[in-house]
């Protein structure tokens, strides 16, 4: 068996860049060794956001919105834009959100400062005692994952993709610093361009590859919580707080709140669930929504955060290496960032350039030393 | 409707002061020690919710706390299980009828730090199998507690009205009632610390030991910290598929229990009842002993699943059992009026013409249970899909361990099988948690293996052969 | 479908079922007075009949056997009927014409020694009337069920296994 490419790892990342890379007219093979999403786009906290803190991720996110919108309209899966609310509790927390605001108006993206009276206007149940201001963005916004990654799989194997679940990447062929094939459970494949978009699982490949530089990802454990189902639209936007440990929370369209906190685990491969973490969830979301205490909570699971020390992935090509590209080490980003990666990695594959600005995540970063202004990062 | 007289029980002694609570602003009157869904079903109220997106009426179905169909709001809190909550004066209770609003005056709650409560053994359940885990775990010289999450002991035992078989060591002859008195009894004489109303919500390794995560009265965290735990947390009622089951009125057969034998409130006044396994057969019984009238009973197999002996009660008594027959539909319009019955030839189709309607109001469900496992799925014991023990069910060795050291299970919660053998199965665990724990000494092996012989005795009839089957599936050394 | 016994398609034995399985005492022992019958044909778990006999007249191989009773060893006390888990027990005794035949009694109301009460078949028919002799209450009975003996025409003997009792 062959393939022009074969991207490892069938999470949003790989699924949203085969259906690119198809659309494209190219011939693309995904791999993943349980099924789609299963690694992390299926526990993800579902959210989209503009508000970043620096110009890459805020153009990069601005497009992942709009590519958002258009396919969520073609393919008919749940995106909707009810906005990001980030409460601010100090003069500090305020000032460094206008700072925020200034860059993301530039771009275009319509992040306003409210009152907590407007901020209680848009969740009423919302606790705003101690809530000084809050930063508001209603074109943010967030989408079903199964869904989502679901209507990608299904429409690029309409356009010819090969996703073959169950499949496990046992090694890379590489030949005098070409790619000749990948070894799975199942059998070769024959290519001369491999990505890996493993995310959480990335320096497994990295090392398949003998990738010769540094990029360091980790996997952290984040759990969350979904709690019975209420009445739709009782909370519509997400709703973050630094100030209570990073916590998040949103209704999903069935109804139940999904929500979060930035207590994390790792770098570790285990994804039981903790009482630490549920304890922090409990206390914190119902600071922020103290209704939300008369709820009894239905699951709790665990994902992973595929860190890098500053919170940006690792997006491009090893040039040591032909063909090889990553796209990993979201930090807790890659379902909302993941149309507009497709898009300027296949950008990045096809024509060796991107109109986006791909270089900020350069993987040669880390071994440089350069890192990035760390990414906002959140639950 | 309460009754007053039975022949078995005494409701009067055991109900306690006389309050009110207000259904949909309606007064009601209900007793002190009963729950919500039993004193709404004694004023006539069948109907809980209306589901959310069908709008369909929901009553209550399983009356144990496992199931989602009597969920109210109480006192302006939503999503409340009606049927495991006891009434309080003045209480205001209110239907569902969409999805919950959420209360605008809720405040934060105010953290305090969870009671830990420290013992050898923690056994989770208070049924027949836990209570005996508890009391043998105690005699074996372990510091034991016991949480569970009804408003009383016994688990299933509280309304099982009929003397139970085995040896007359093993209580047979004995009423289920009776032995949860006498086990509750044991449990008090031993100084067993008991929490009830406390649900088990997690359990978790800490360390080399266990933490069972428990909430009380749907409001206060309490952690239960043990060397090892006794997971004994019984069953569920299974569903079958038929058009109209989800009517108020089509009850699992142990909430019909519950409401006729735990409260004394009449389930309704004509029953049909699906299932002549052993279960069906003796709520035939129970029922005619409370005065309800028994239409039919009927079995898709083409025997008696139950014991010979239970059938030949409701015979005599002119309930007849119609076997190769099943459930067609559930006819009514916001609560069963109506069941549809028909006949099945020997490839399970319907004989055409063969439909029979019986004019009831409740249609019960003895179709079989499966294992409550979701706290030992939940801190990842090995699990196993094995049909002759009820579904999935836990890998365990003869002595109750699971495959995560430390983590024992017995009863139904085991797999599917009779209140004799969940506390010969708890004694089991018992005895061993206490081993493992550390604190037994080792003579009390001789006690396991004994009662192991007894439980491989009592299943070495016809009854026990499909247990054993399965049990070889999933029982390793 | 064949091998399935009628018993466990029906949920009653027949006499001709209750012949083959269990074994009727002889006319003889019938007479000379109340004797054990065992309508427990079926193989399961369950001892107390065992246990509780005096004089060792039931006999069990094993805890899951079908109990037999050695008619001439029993005496006619009706522990088995009161202990009997299953309400399997019944005492036969013939009289003359009549027949007593002792049960176990598990309904409301407790019928009076001398009321009369309407007989009931193995499939909750009405055979017709008989008398009350004696009563066991539930608090004087060794399993917790009260137990009656009823009078009836001899023919009736193997018919009746219940009564209803019909008051005002």
């Amino acid at each position: 068996m062959k393939g022009d490419i074969v991207i490892i790892g069938g999470g949003i990342t790989g699924i949203a860049l085969a259906h690119e890379l198809a659309r494209r007219g190219e011939d693309v093979v995904v791999l993943e060794k349980r099924f789609i999403g299963s690694g992390s786009t299926f526990r993800c906290g579902t959210g989209i956001r503009q508000q970043f803190g620096d110009e890459a991720n805020v153009q990069v996110m601005k497009r992942s919105v709009e590519l958002w919108k258009k396919y969520s309209e073609e393919y008919g899966f749940p995106f909707k834009q009810t906005g990001y609310l980030f409460l601010l509790y100090s003069e500090e927390e305020i000032s460094q959100f206008k700072e925020n605001i200034s860059i993301q108006n530039r771009f275009g993206v319509p992040t306003k400062l409210i009152t907590p009276e407007e901020a209680k206007e848009i969740v009423p149940l919302l606790d705003v005692s101690e809530v000084m201001a809050a930063s508001w963005n209603p074109t943010d916004g967030k989408a079903d994952p199964f869904h989502a990654t679901t209507a990608f799989a299904l429409h690029a194997q309409e356009m010819g993709a090969r996703i073959y679940e169950y499949t496990e990447v046992k090694d890379l062929i590489i030949e005098k610093g070409e790619i000749k094939g990948v070894k799975t459970n199942k059998g070769t494949i024959k290519t001369g361009i491999v990505v890996n978009a493993t995310n959480a699982w990335a320096k497994l490949i990295n090392a398949m590859a003998k990738v010769p530089i540094r990029i360091p990802i980790e996997p952290y454990k984040h759990q969350a919580i979904i709690t019975q189902p209420i009445k739709r639209d009782t909370i519509n936007p997400m709703v973050i707080s630094f100030k209570y440990e990073d916590s998040y929370l949103t209704q999903t369209d069935h109804g139940g709140i999904i929500g979060g906190v930035g207590y994390e685990v790792g770098p570790t491969y285990d994804l039981s669930p903790s009482y630490t973490f549920l304890r922090e969830v409990t206390t914190y979301l119902s600071k922020i929504v103290p209704a939300i205490r008369e709820l009894l909570i239905l699951r709790t699971w665990a994902g992973f955060y595929a860190k890098t020390p500053d919170s940006n992935p690792a997006i491009g090509r090893i040039n040591e290496i032909d063909e090889y590209y990553i796209a990993a080490g979201f930090s807790g980003h890659g379902f909302m960032m993941a149309p507009a990666v497709a898009e300027m990695l296949s950008d990045l594959i096809t024509k060796g350039k991107s109109k986006l600005p791909i270089e900020w995540y350069d993987p040669y970063r880390f071994e440089r030393g350069e890192l990035r202004q760390k990414a906002l990062q959140m639950g | 409707m309460r009754f007053t007289e039975h022949p078995i029980l005494d409701f009067e002694r055991v109900r306690g002061r006389e309050v009110t609570i207000y259904f949909e602003g309606k007064p009601i009157k209900a007793y002190e020690g009963e729950t919500i869904a039993t004193a709404l079903h004694a004023a006539g109220i069948r109907i809980f919710q209306h589901s959310t997106k069908k709008h369909r009426p929901r009553g209550l179905f399983c009356a144990i706390g496992k199931c989602s169909s009597c969920l109210m709001k109480v006192n302006g809190i939503p999503n409340v299980r009606t049927c495991i909550t006891l009434v309080e004066e003045g209480m205001q209770i209110e239907r569902q009828d969409e999805k919950p609003v959420l209360p605008k005056t809720s405040k934060p709650p105010k953290w305090k730090e969870p009671p830990r409560i420290e013992a050898d053994v923690v056994v989770i359940g208070g049924g027949p199998a836990g209570m005996m885990a508890a009391i043998n775990a105690s005699d074996a010289g372990a510091k034991v507690v016991l949480l569970d999450e009804n408003p009383m002991l016994g688990g299933q035992l509280v309304k099982q009205t009929h003397k139970f078989f085995g040896k007359r060591e093993q209580f047979a002859g004995v009423r289920g009632i009776k032995i949860a008195e006498i086990l509750s009894e044991e449990l008090k004489k031993r100084d067993i610390e008991v929490f009830l109303e406390t649900s088990a919500i997690m359990l978790l390794q800490d360390g080399d030991e266990k933490l069972v995560v428990g909430v009380r009265k749907n409001k206060e965290l309490v952690e239960f910290k043990g060397k090892t735990v006794v997971v004994a947390t019984g069953a569920m009622e299974r569903m079958i598929p038929f058009e109209n089951n989800d009517l108020p009125g089509v009850y699992g057969a142990g909430a019909i229990q519950t409401l006729m034998n735990t409260y004394g409130v009449k389930p309704g006044d004509r029953v049909l009842i699906v299932g002549a396994g052993n279960v069906g057969l003796i709520l035939a019984y129970q029922l005619y002993q409370a005065g309800v009238k028994v239409e039919a009973i009927v079995e898709a197999m083409p025997k008696i699943g139950g014991y010979f002996v239970h059938a030949a009660k409701v015979r005599r008594l002119g309930i007849p059992i119609l076997t190769r027959h099943t459930i067609l539909r559930a006819e009514g319009k916001e609560k069963v009026e109506r069941a549809v019955v028909a006949q099945l030839d020997e490839n399970w189709n319907v004989v055409p013409g063969s439909e029979k309607v019986f004019e009831v109001d409740v249609i019960a469900l003895a179709v079989g249970l499966r294992p409550s496992i979701e706290l030992l799925h939940q801190i990842g014991c090995q699990i196993k899909y094995v049909p002759e023990l009820g579904g999935h069910v836990v890998i365990r060795d003869s002595r109750m361990e699971t495959t995560i050291k430390g983590i024992f299970v017995a009863g139904d919660s085991a797999e599917i099988e009779e209140a004799t053998t969940a506390m010969l199965e708890g004694k089991i665990a018992g005895i061993s948690a206490a081993l493992a724990a550390g604190v037994a000494s080792p003579g009390w092996l001789k006690e396991v293996e004994k009662t192991q012989r007894e439980l491989e005795e009592f299943r070495s009839g016809p009854f026990g052969r499909k247990v054993l089957e399965g049990l070889k599936k999933v029982v390793v050394e | 479908m064949n091998e399935i016994p009628h018993y466990l398609r029906e949920g009653y034995l027949t006499v001709e079922e209750l012949k083959k399985y269990i074994g009727l005492p002889s006319e003889e022992r019938l007479r000379q007075r109340p004797v054990a019958v065992p309508e427990c044909p079926q193989e399961i778990p369950c001892t107390p009949c065992k246990e509780v006999c005096p004089t060792n007249a039931v006999l069990m191989e094993h805890p899951n056997a079908v109990p037999i009773v050695d008619y001439e060893k029993c005496i006619g006390c009706s522990l088995c009927v009161q202990i009997c888990p299953g309400l399997a027990f019944f005492m036969v005794h013939y009289i003359g014409d009549k027949a007593r035949v002792t049960m176990p009694h598990e309904v409301l109301p407790v019928p009076e020694v001398g009321e009369e009460v309407i007989l009931l078949n193995r499939v909750g028919e009405e055979v017709g009337t008989g008398k009350v002799v004696t009563v066991i209450p539930r608090e004087k009975s060794k399993g917790d069920t009260p137990i009656i003996t009823v009078e009836m025409p001899i023919e009736l003997a193997w018919e009746v296994r219940a009564v209803k009792v019909v008051r005002e």
